[in-house]
């Protein structure tokens, strides 16, 4: 059997709890499940134009850009927050487990 | 504290601008009493991990001949990079990456004087927006004082209403990113930041 990785889940909250933005990615691309009207115009932004920030030690810090189609898209969307921003965050990986003959 | 032939090419290439090997000694020479000599510890074009850039480092000493940072002053220019105040264009950024004064050098406006001398070089280079990691008291200085935005200006307005609900303040963000309360903005530690330039 071999598991096969379908689906991740973003669910960003707010300090308090309340969820603020939900961005699904399915092989293909990203969608905004839920964005409270402050948060999506960011989600949006997110999904055109993926996500750009600097990655790495202060004074060795790189640019890098991840197309919202990537699986490391919401991953790193949930670092890239977390360094910034006290949100809440959960990102879920759905798996589906298939025959080793059927998996693609 | 001279430019390399090698970065000057480098600069001239990706800028189109006349730039000169004493482009960084005219930048960090500004007058200010800290500021007594400045020793190029770094500089090159960093090929090996794309995209090329330039980059160089700076360690200033005062009169005594103390160093006044905790860490050498360290930049970054890159050629075509995701530009946060014209998006989605690209164009050249400089990644401004430390700047960490010594307990008793702070609050001797070195640091604005640092910012006015750089602005002026990167200007002159034609570079479009200066990026930074605000940490310290950096994220309410560089904001309320030297006109920086934020990376994710929604995110912020969202955790300001977390934040405002907290101090019993009315859940509507300011308009303007320097008109956000500097204690909230001193805890937004990591806090991304851009200022475009003309």
């Amino acid at each position: 059997m071999t598991d096969i990785l379908r689906a991740i889940k973003l669910t960003i909250r707010s300090e308090q709890g309340a969820r603020v933005v939900e961005l699904e990615w399915r092989p293909g691309g990203t969608t905004i499940l839920f964005a409270t009207d402050t948060m999506r115009p960011a989600a949006e932004r997110w999904i055109a134009q993926g996500l750009s920030e600097w990655v790495g030690p202060d004074d060795d810090a790189m640019p890098r850009t991840t197309a919202s189609a990537s699986a490391d898209f919401l991953p790193r969307l949930e670092d890239y927050l977390a360094q910034q921003f006290r949100f809440r965050m959960a990102c879920e990986k759905i798996f589906e487990r298939v025959p080793d003959a059927l998996a693609v | 504290m001279r430019l390399s032939a090698d970065v000057v090419h480098w600069l001239t290439q990706n800028r189109g601008r006349h730039v000169e090997d004493a482009d960084l000694e005219r930048a960090y020479s500004f007058e200010h009493p800290l500021n007594a000599t400045r020793e190029l510890r770094r500089q090159g074009v960093e090929r090996r991990s794309p995209p090329e850039h330039v980059l160089w480092h700076v360690e200033f000493f005062d009169a005594a001949g103390e160093r006044v940072l905790e860490r050498p002053l360290a930049r970054k220019v890159f050629a075509a990079e995701r530009l946060f105040g014209r998006a989605p264009g690209l164009g050249a950024v400089a990644y401004n990456a430390t700047l960490y004064l010594r307990p008793e050098c702070r609050r001797q406006r070195f640091g604005t004087a640092v910012y006015a001398s750089e602005t002026e070089l990167y200007e002159r280079w034609g570079i479009r927006e200066i990026h930074m990691r605000a940490l310290e008291d950096g994220p309410a200085v560089w904001v309320k004082h030297f006109g920086f935005l934020p990376c994710e200006p929604e995110a912020l307005a969202q955790a300001y209403l977390d934040w405002a609900a907290r101090h019993g303040l009315p859940r509507q963000p300011p308009a303007r990113a320097a008109d956000y309360p500097a204690p909230f903005l001193s805890e937004q530690q990591g806090l991304m930041l851009y200022k475009a330039l003309t």
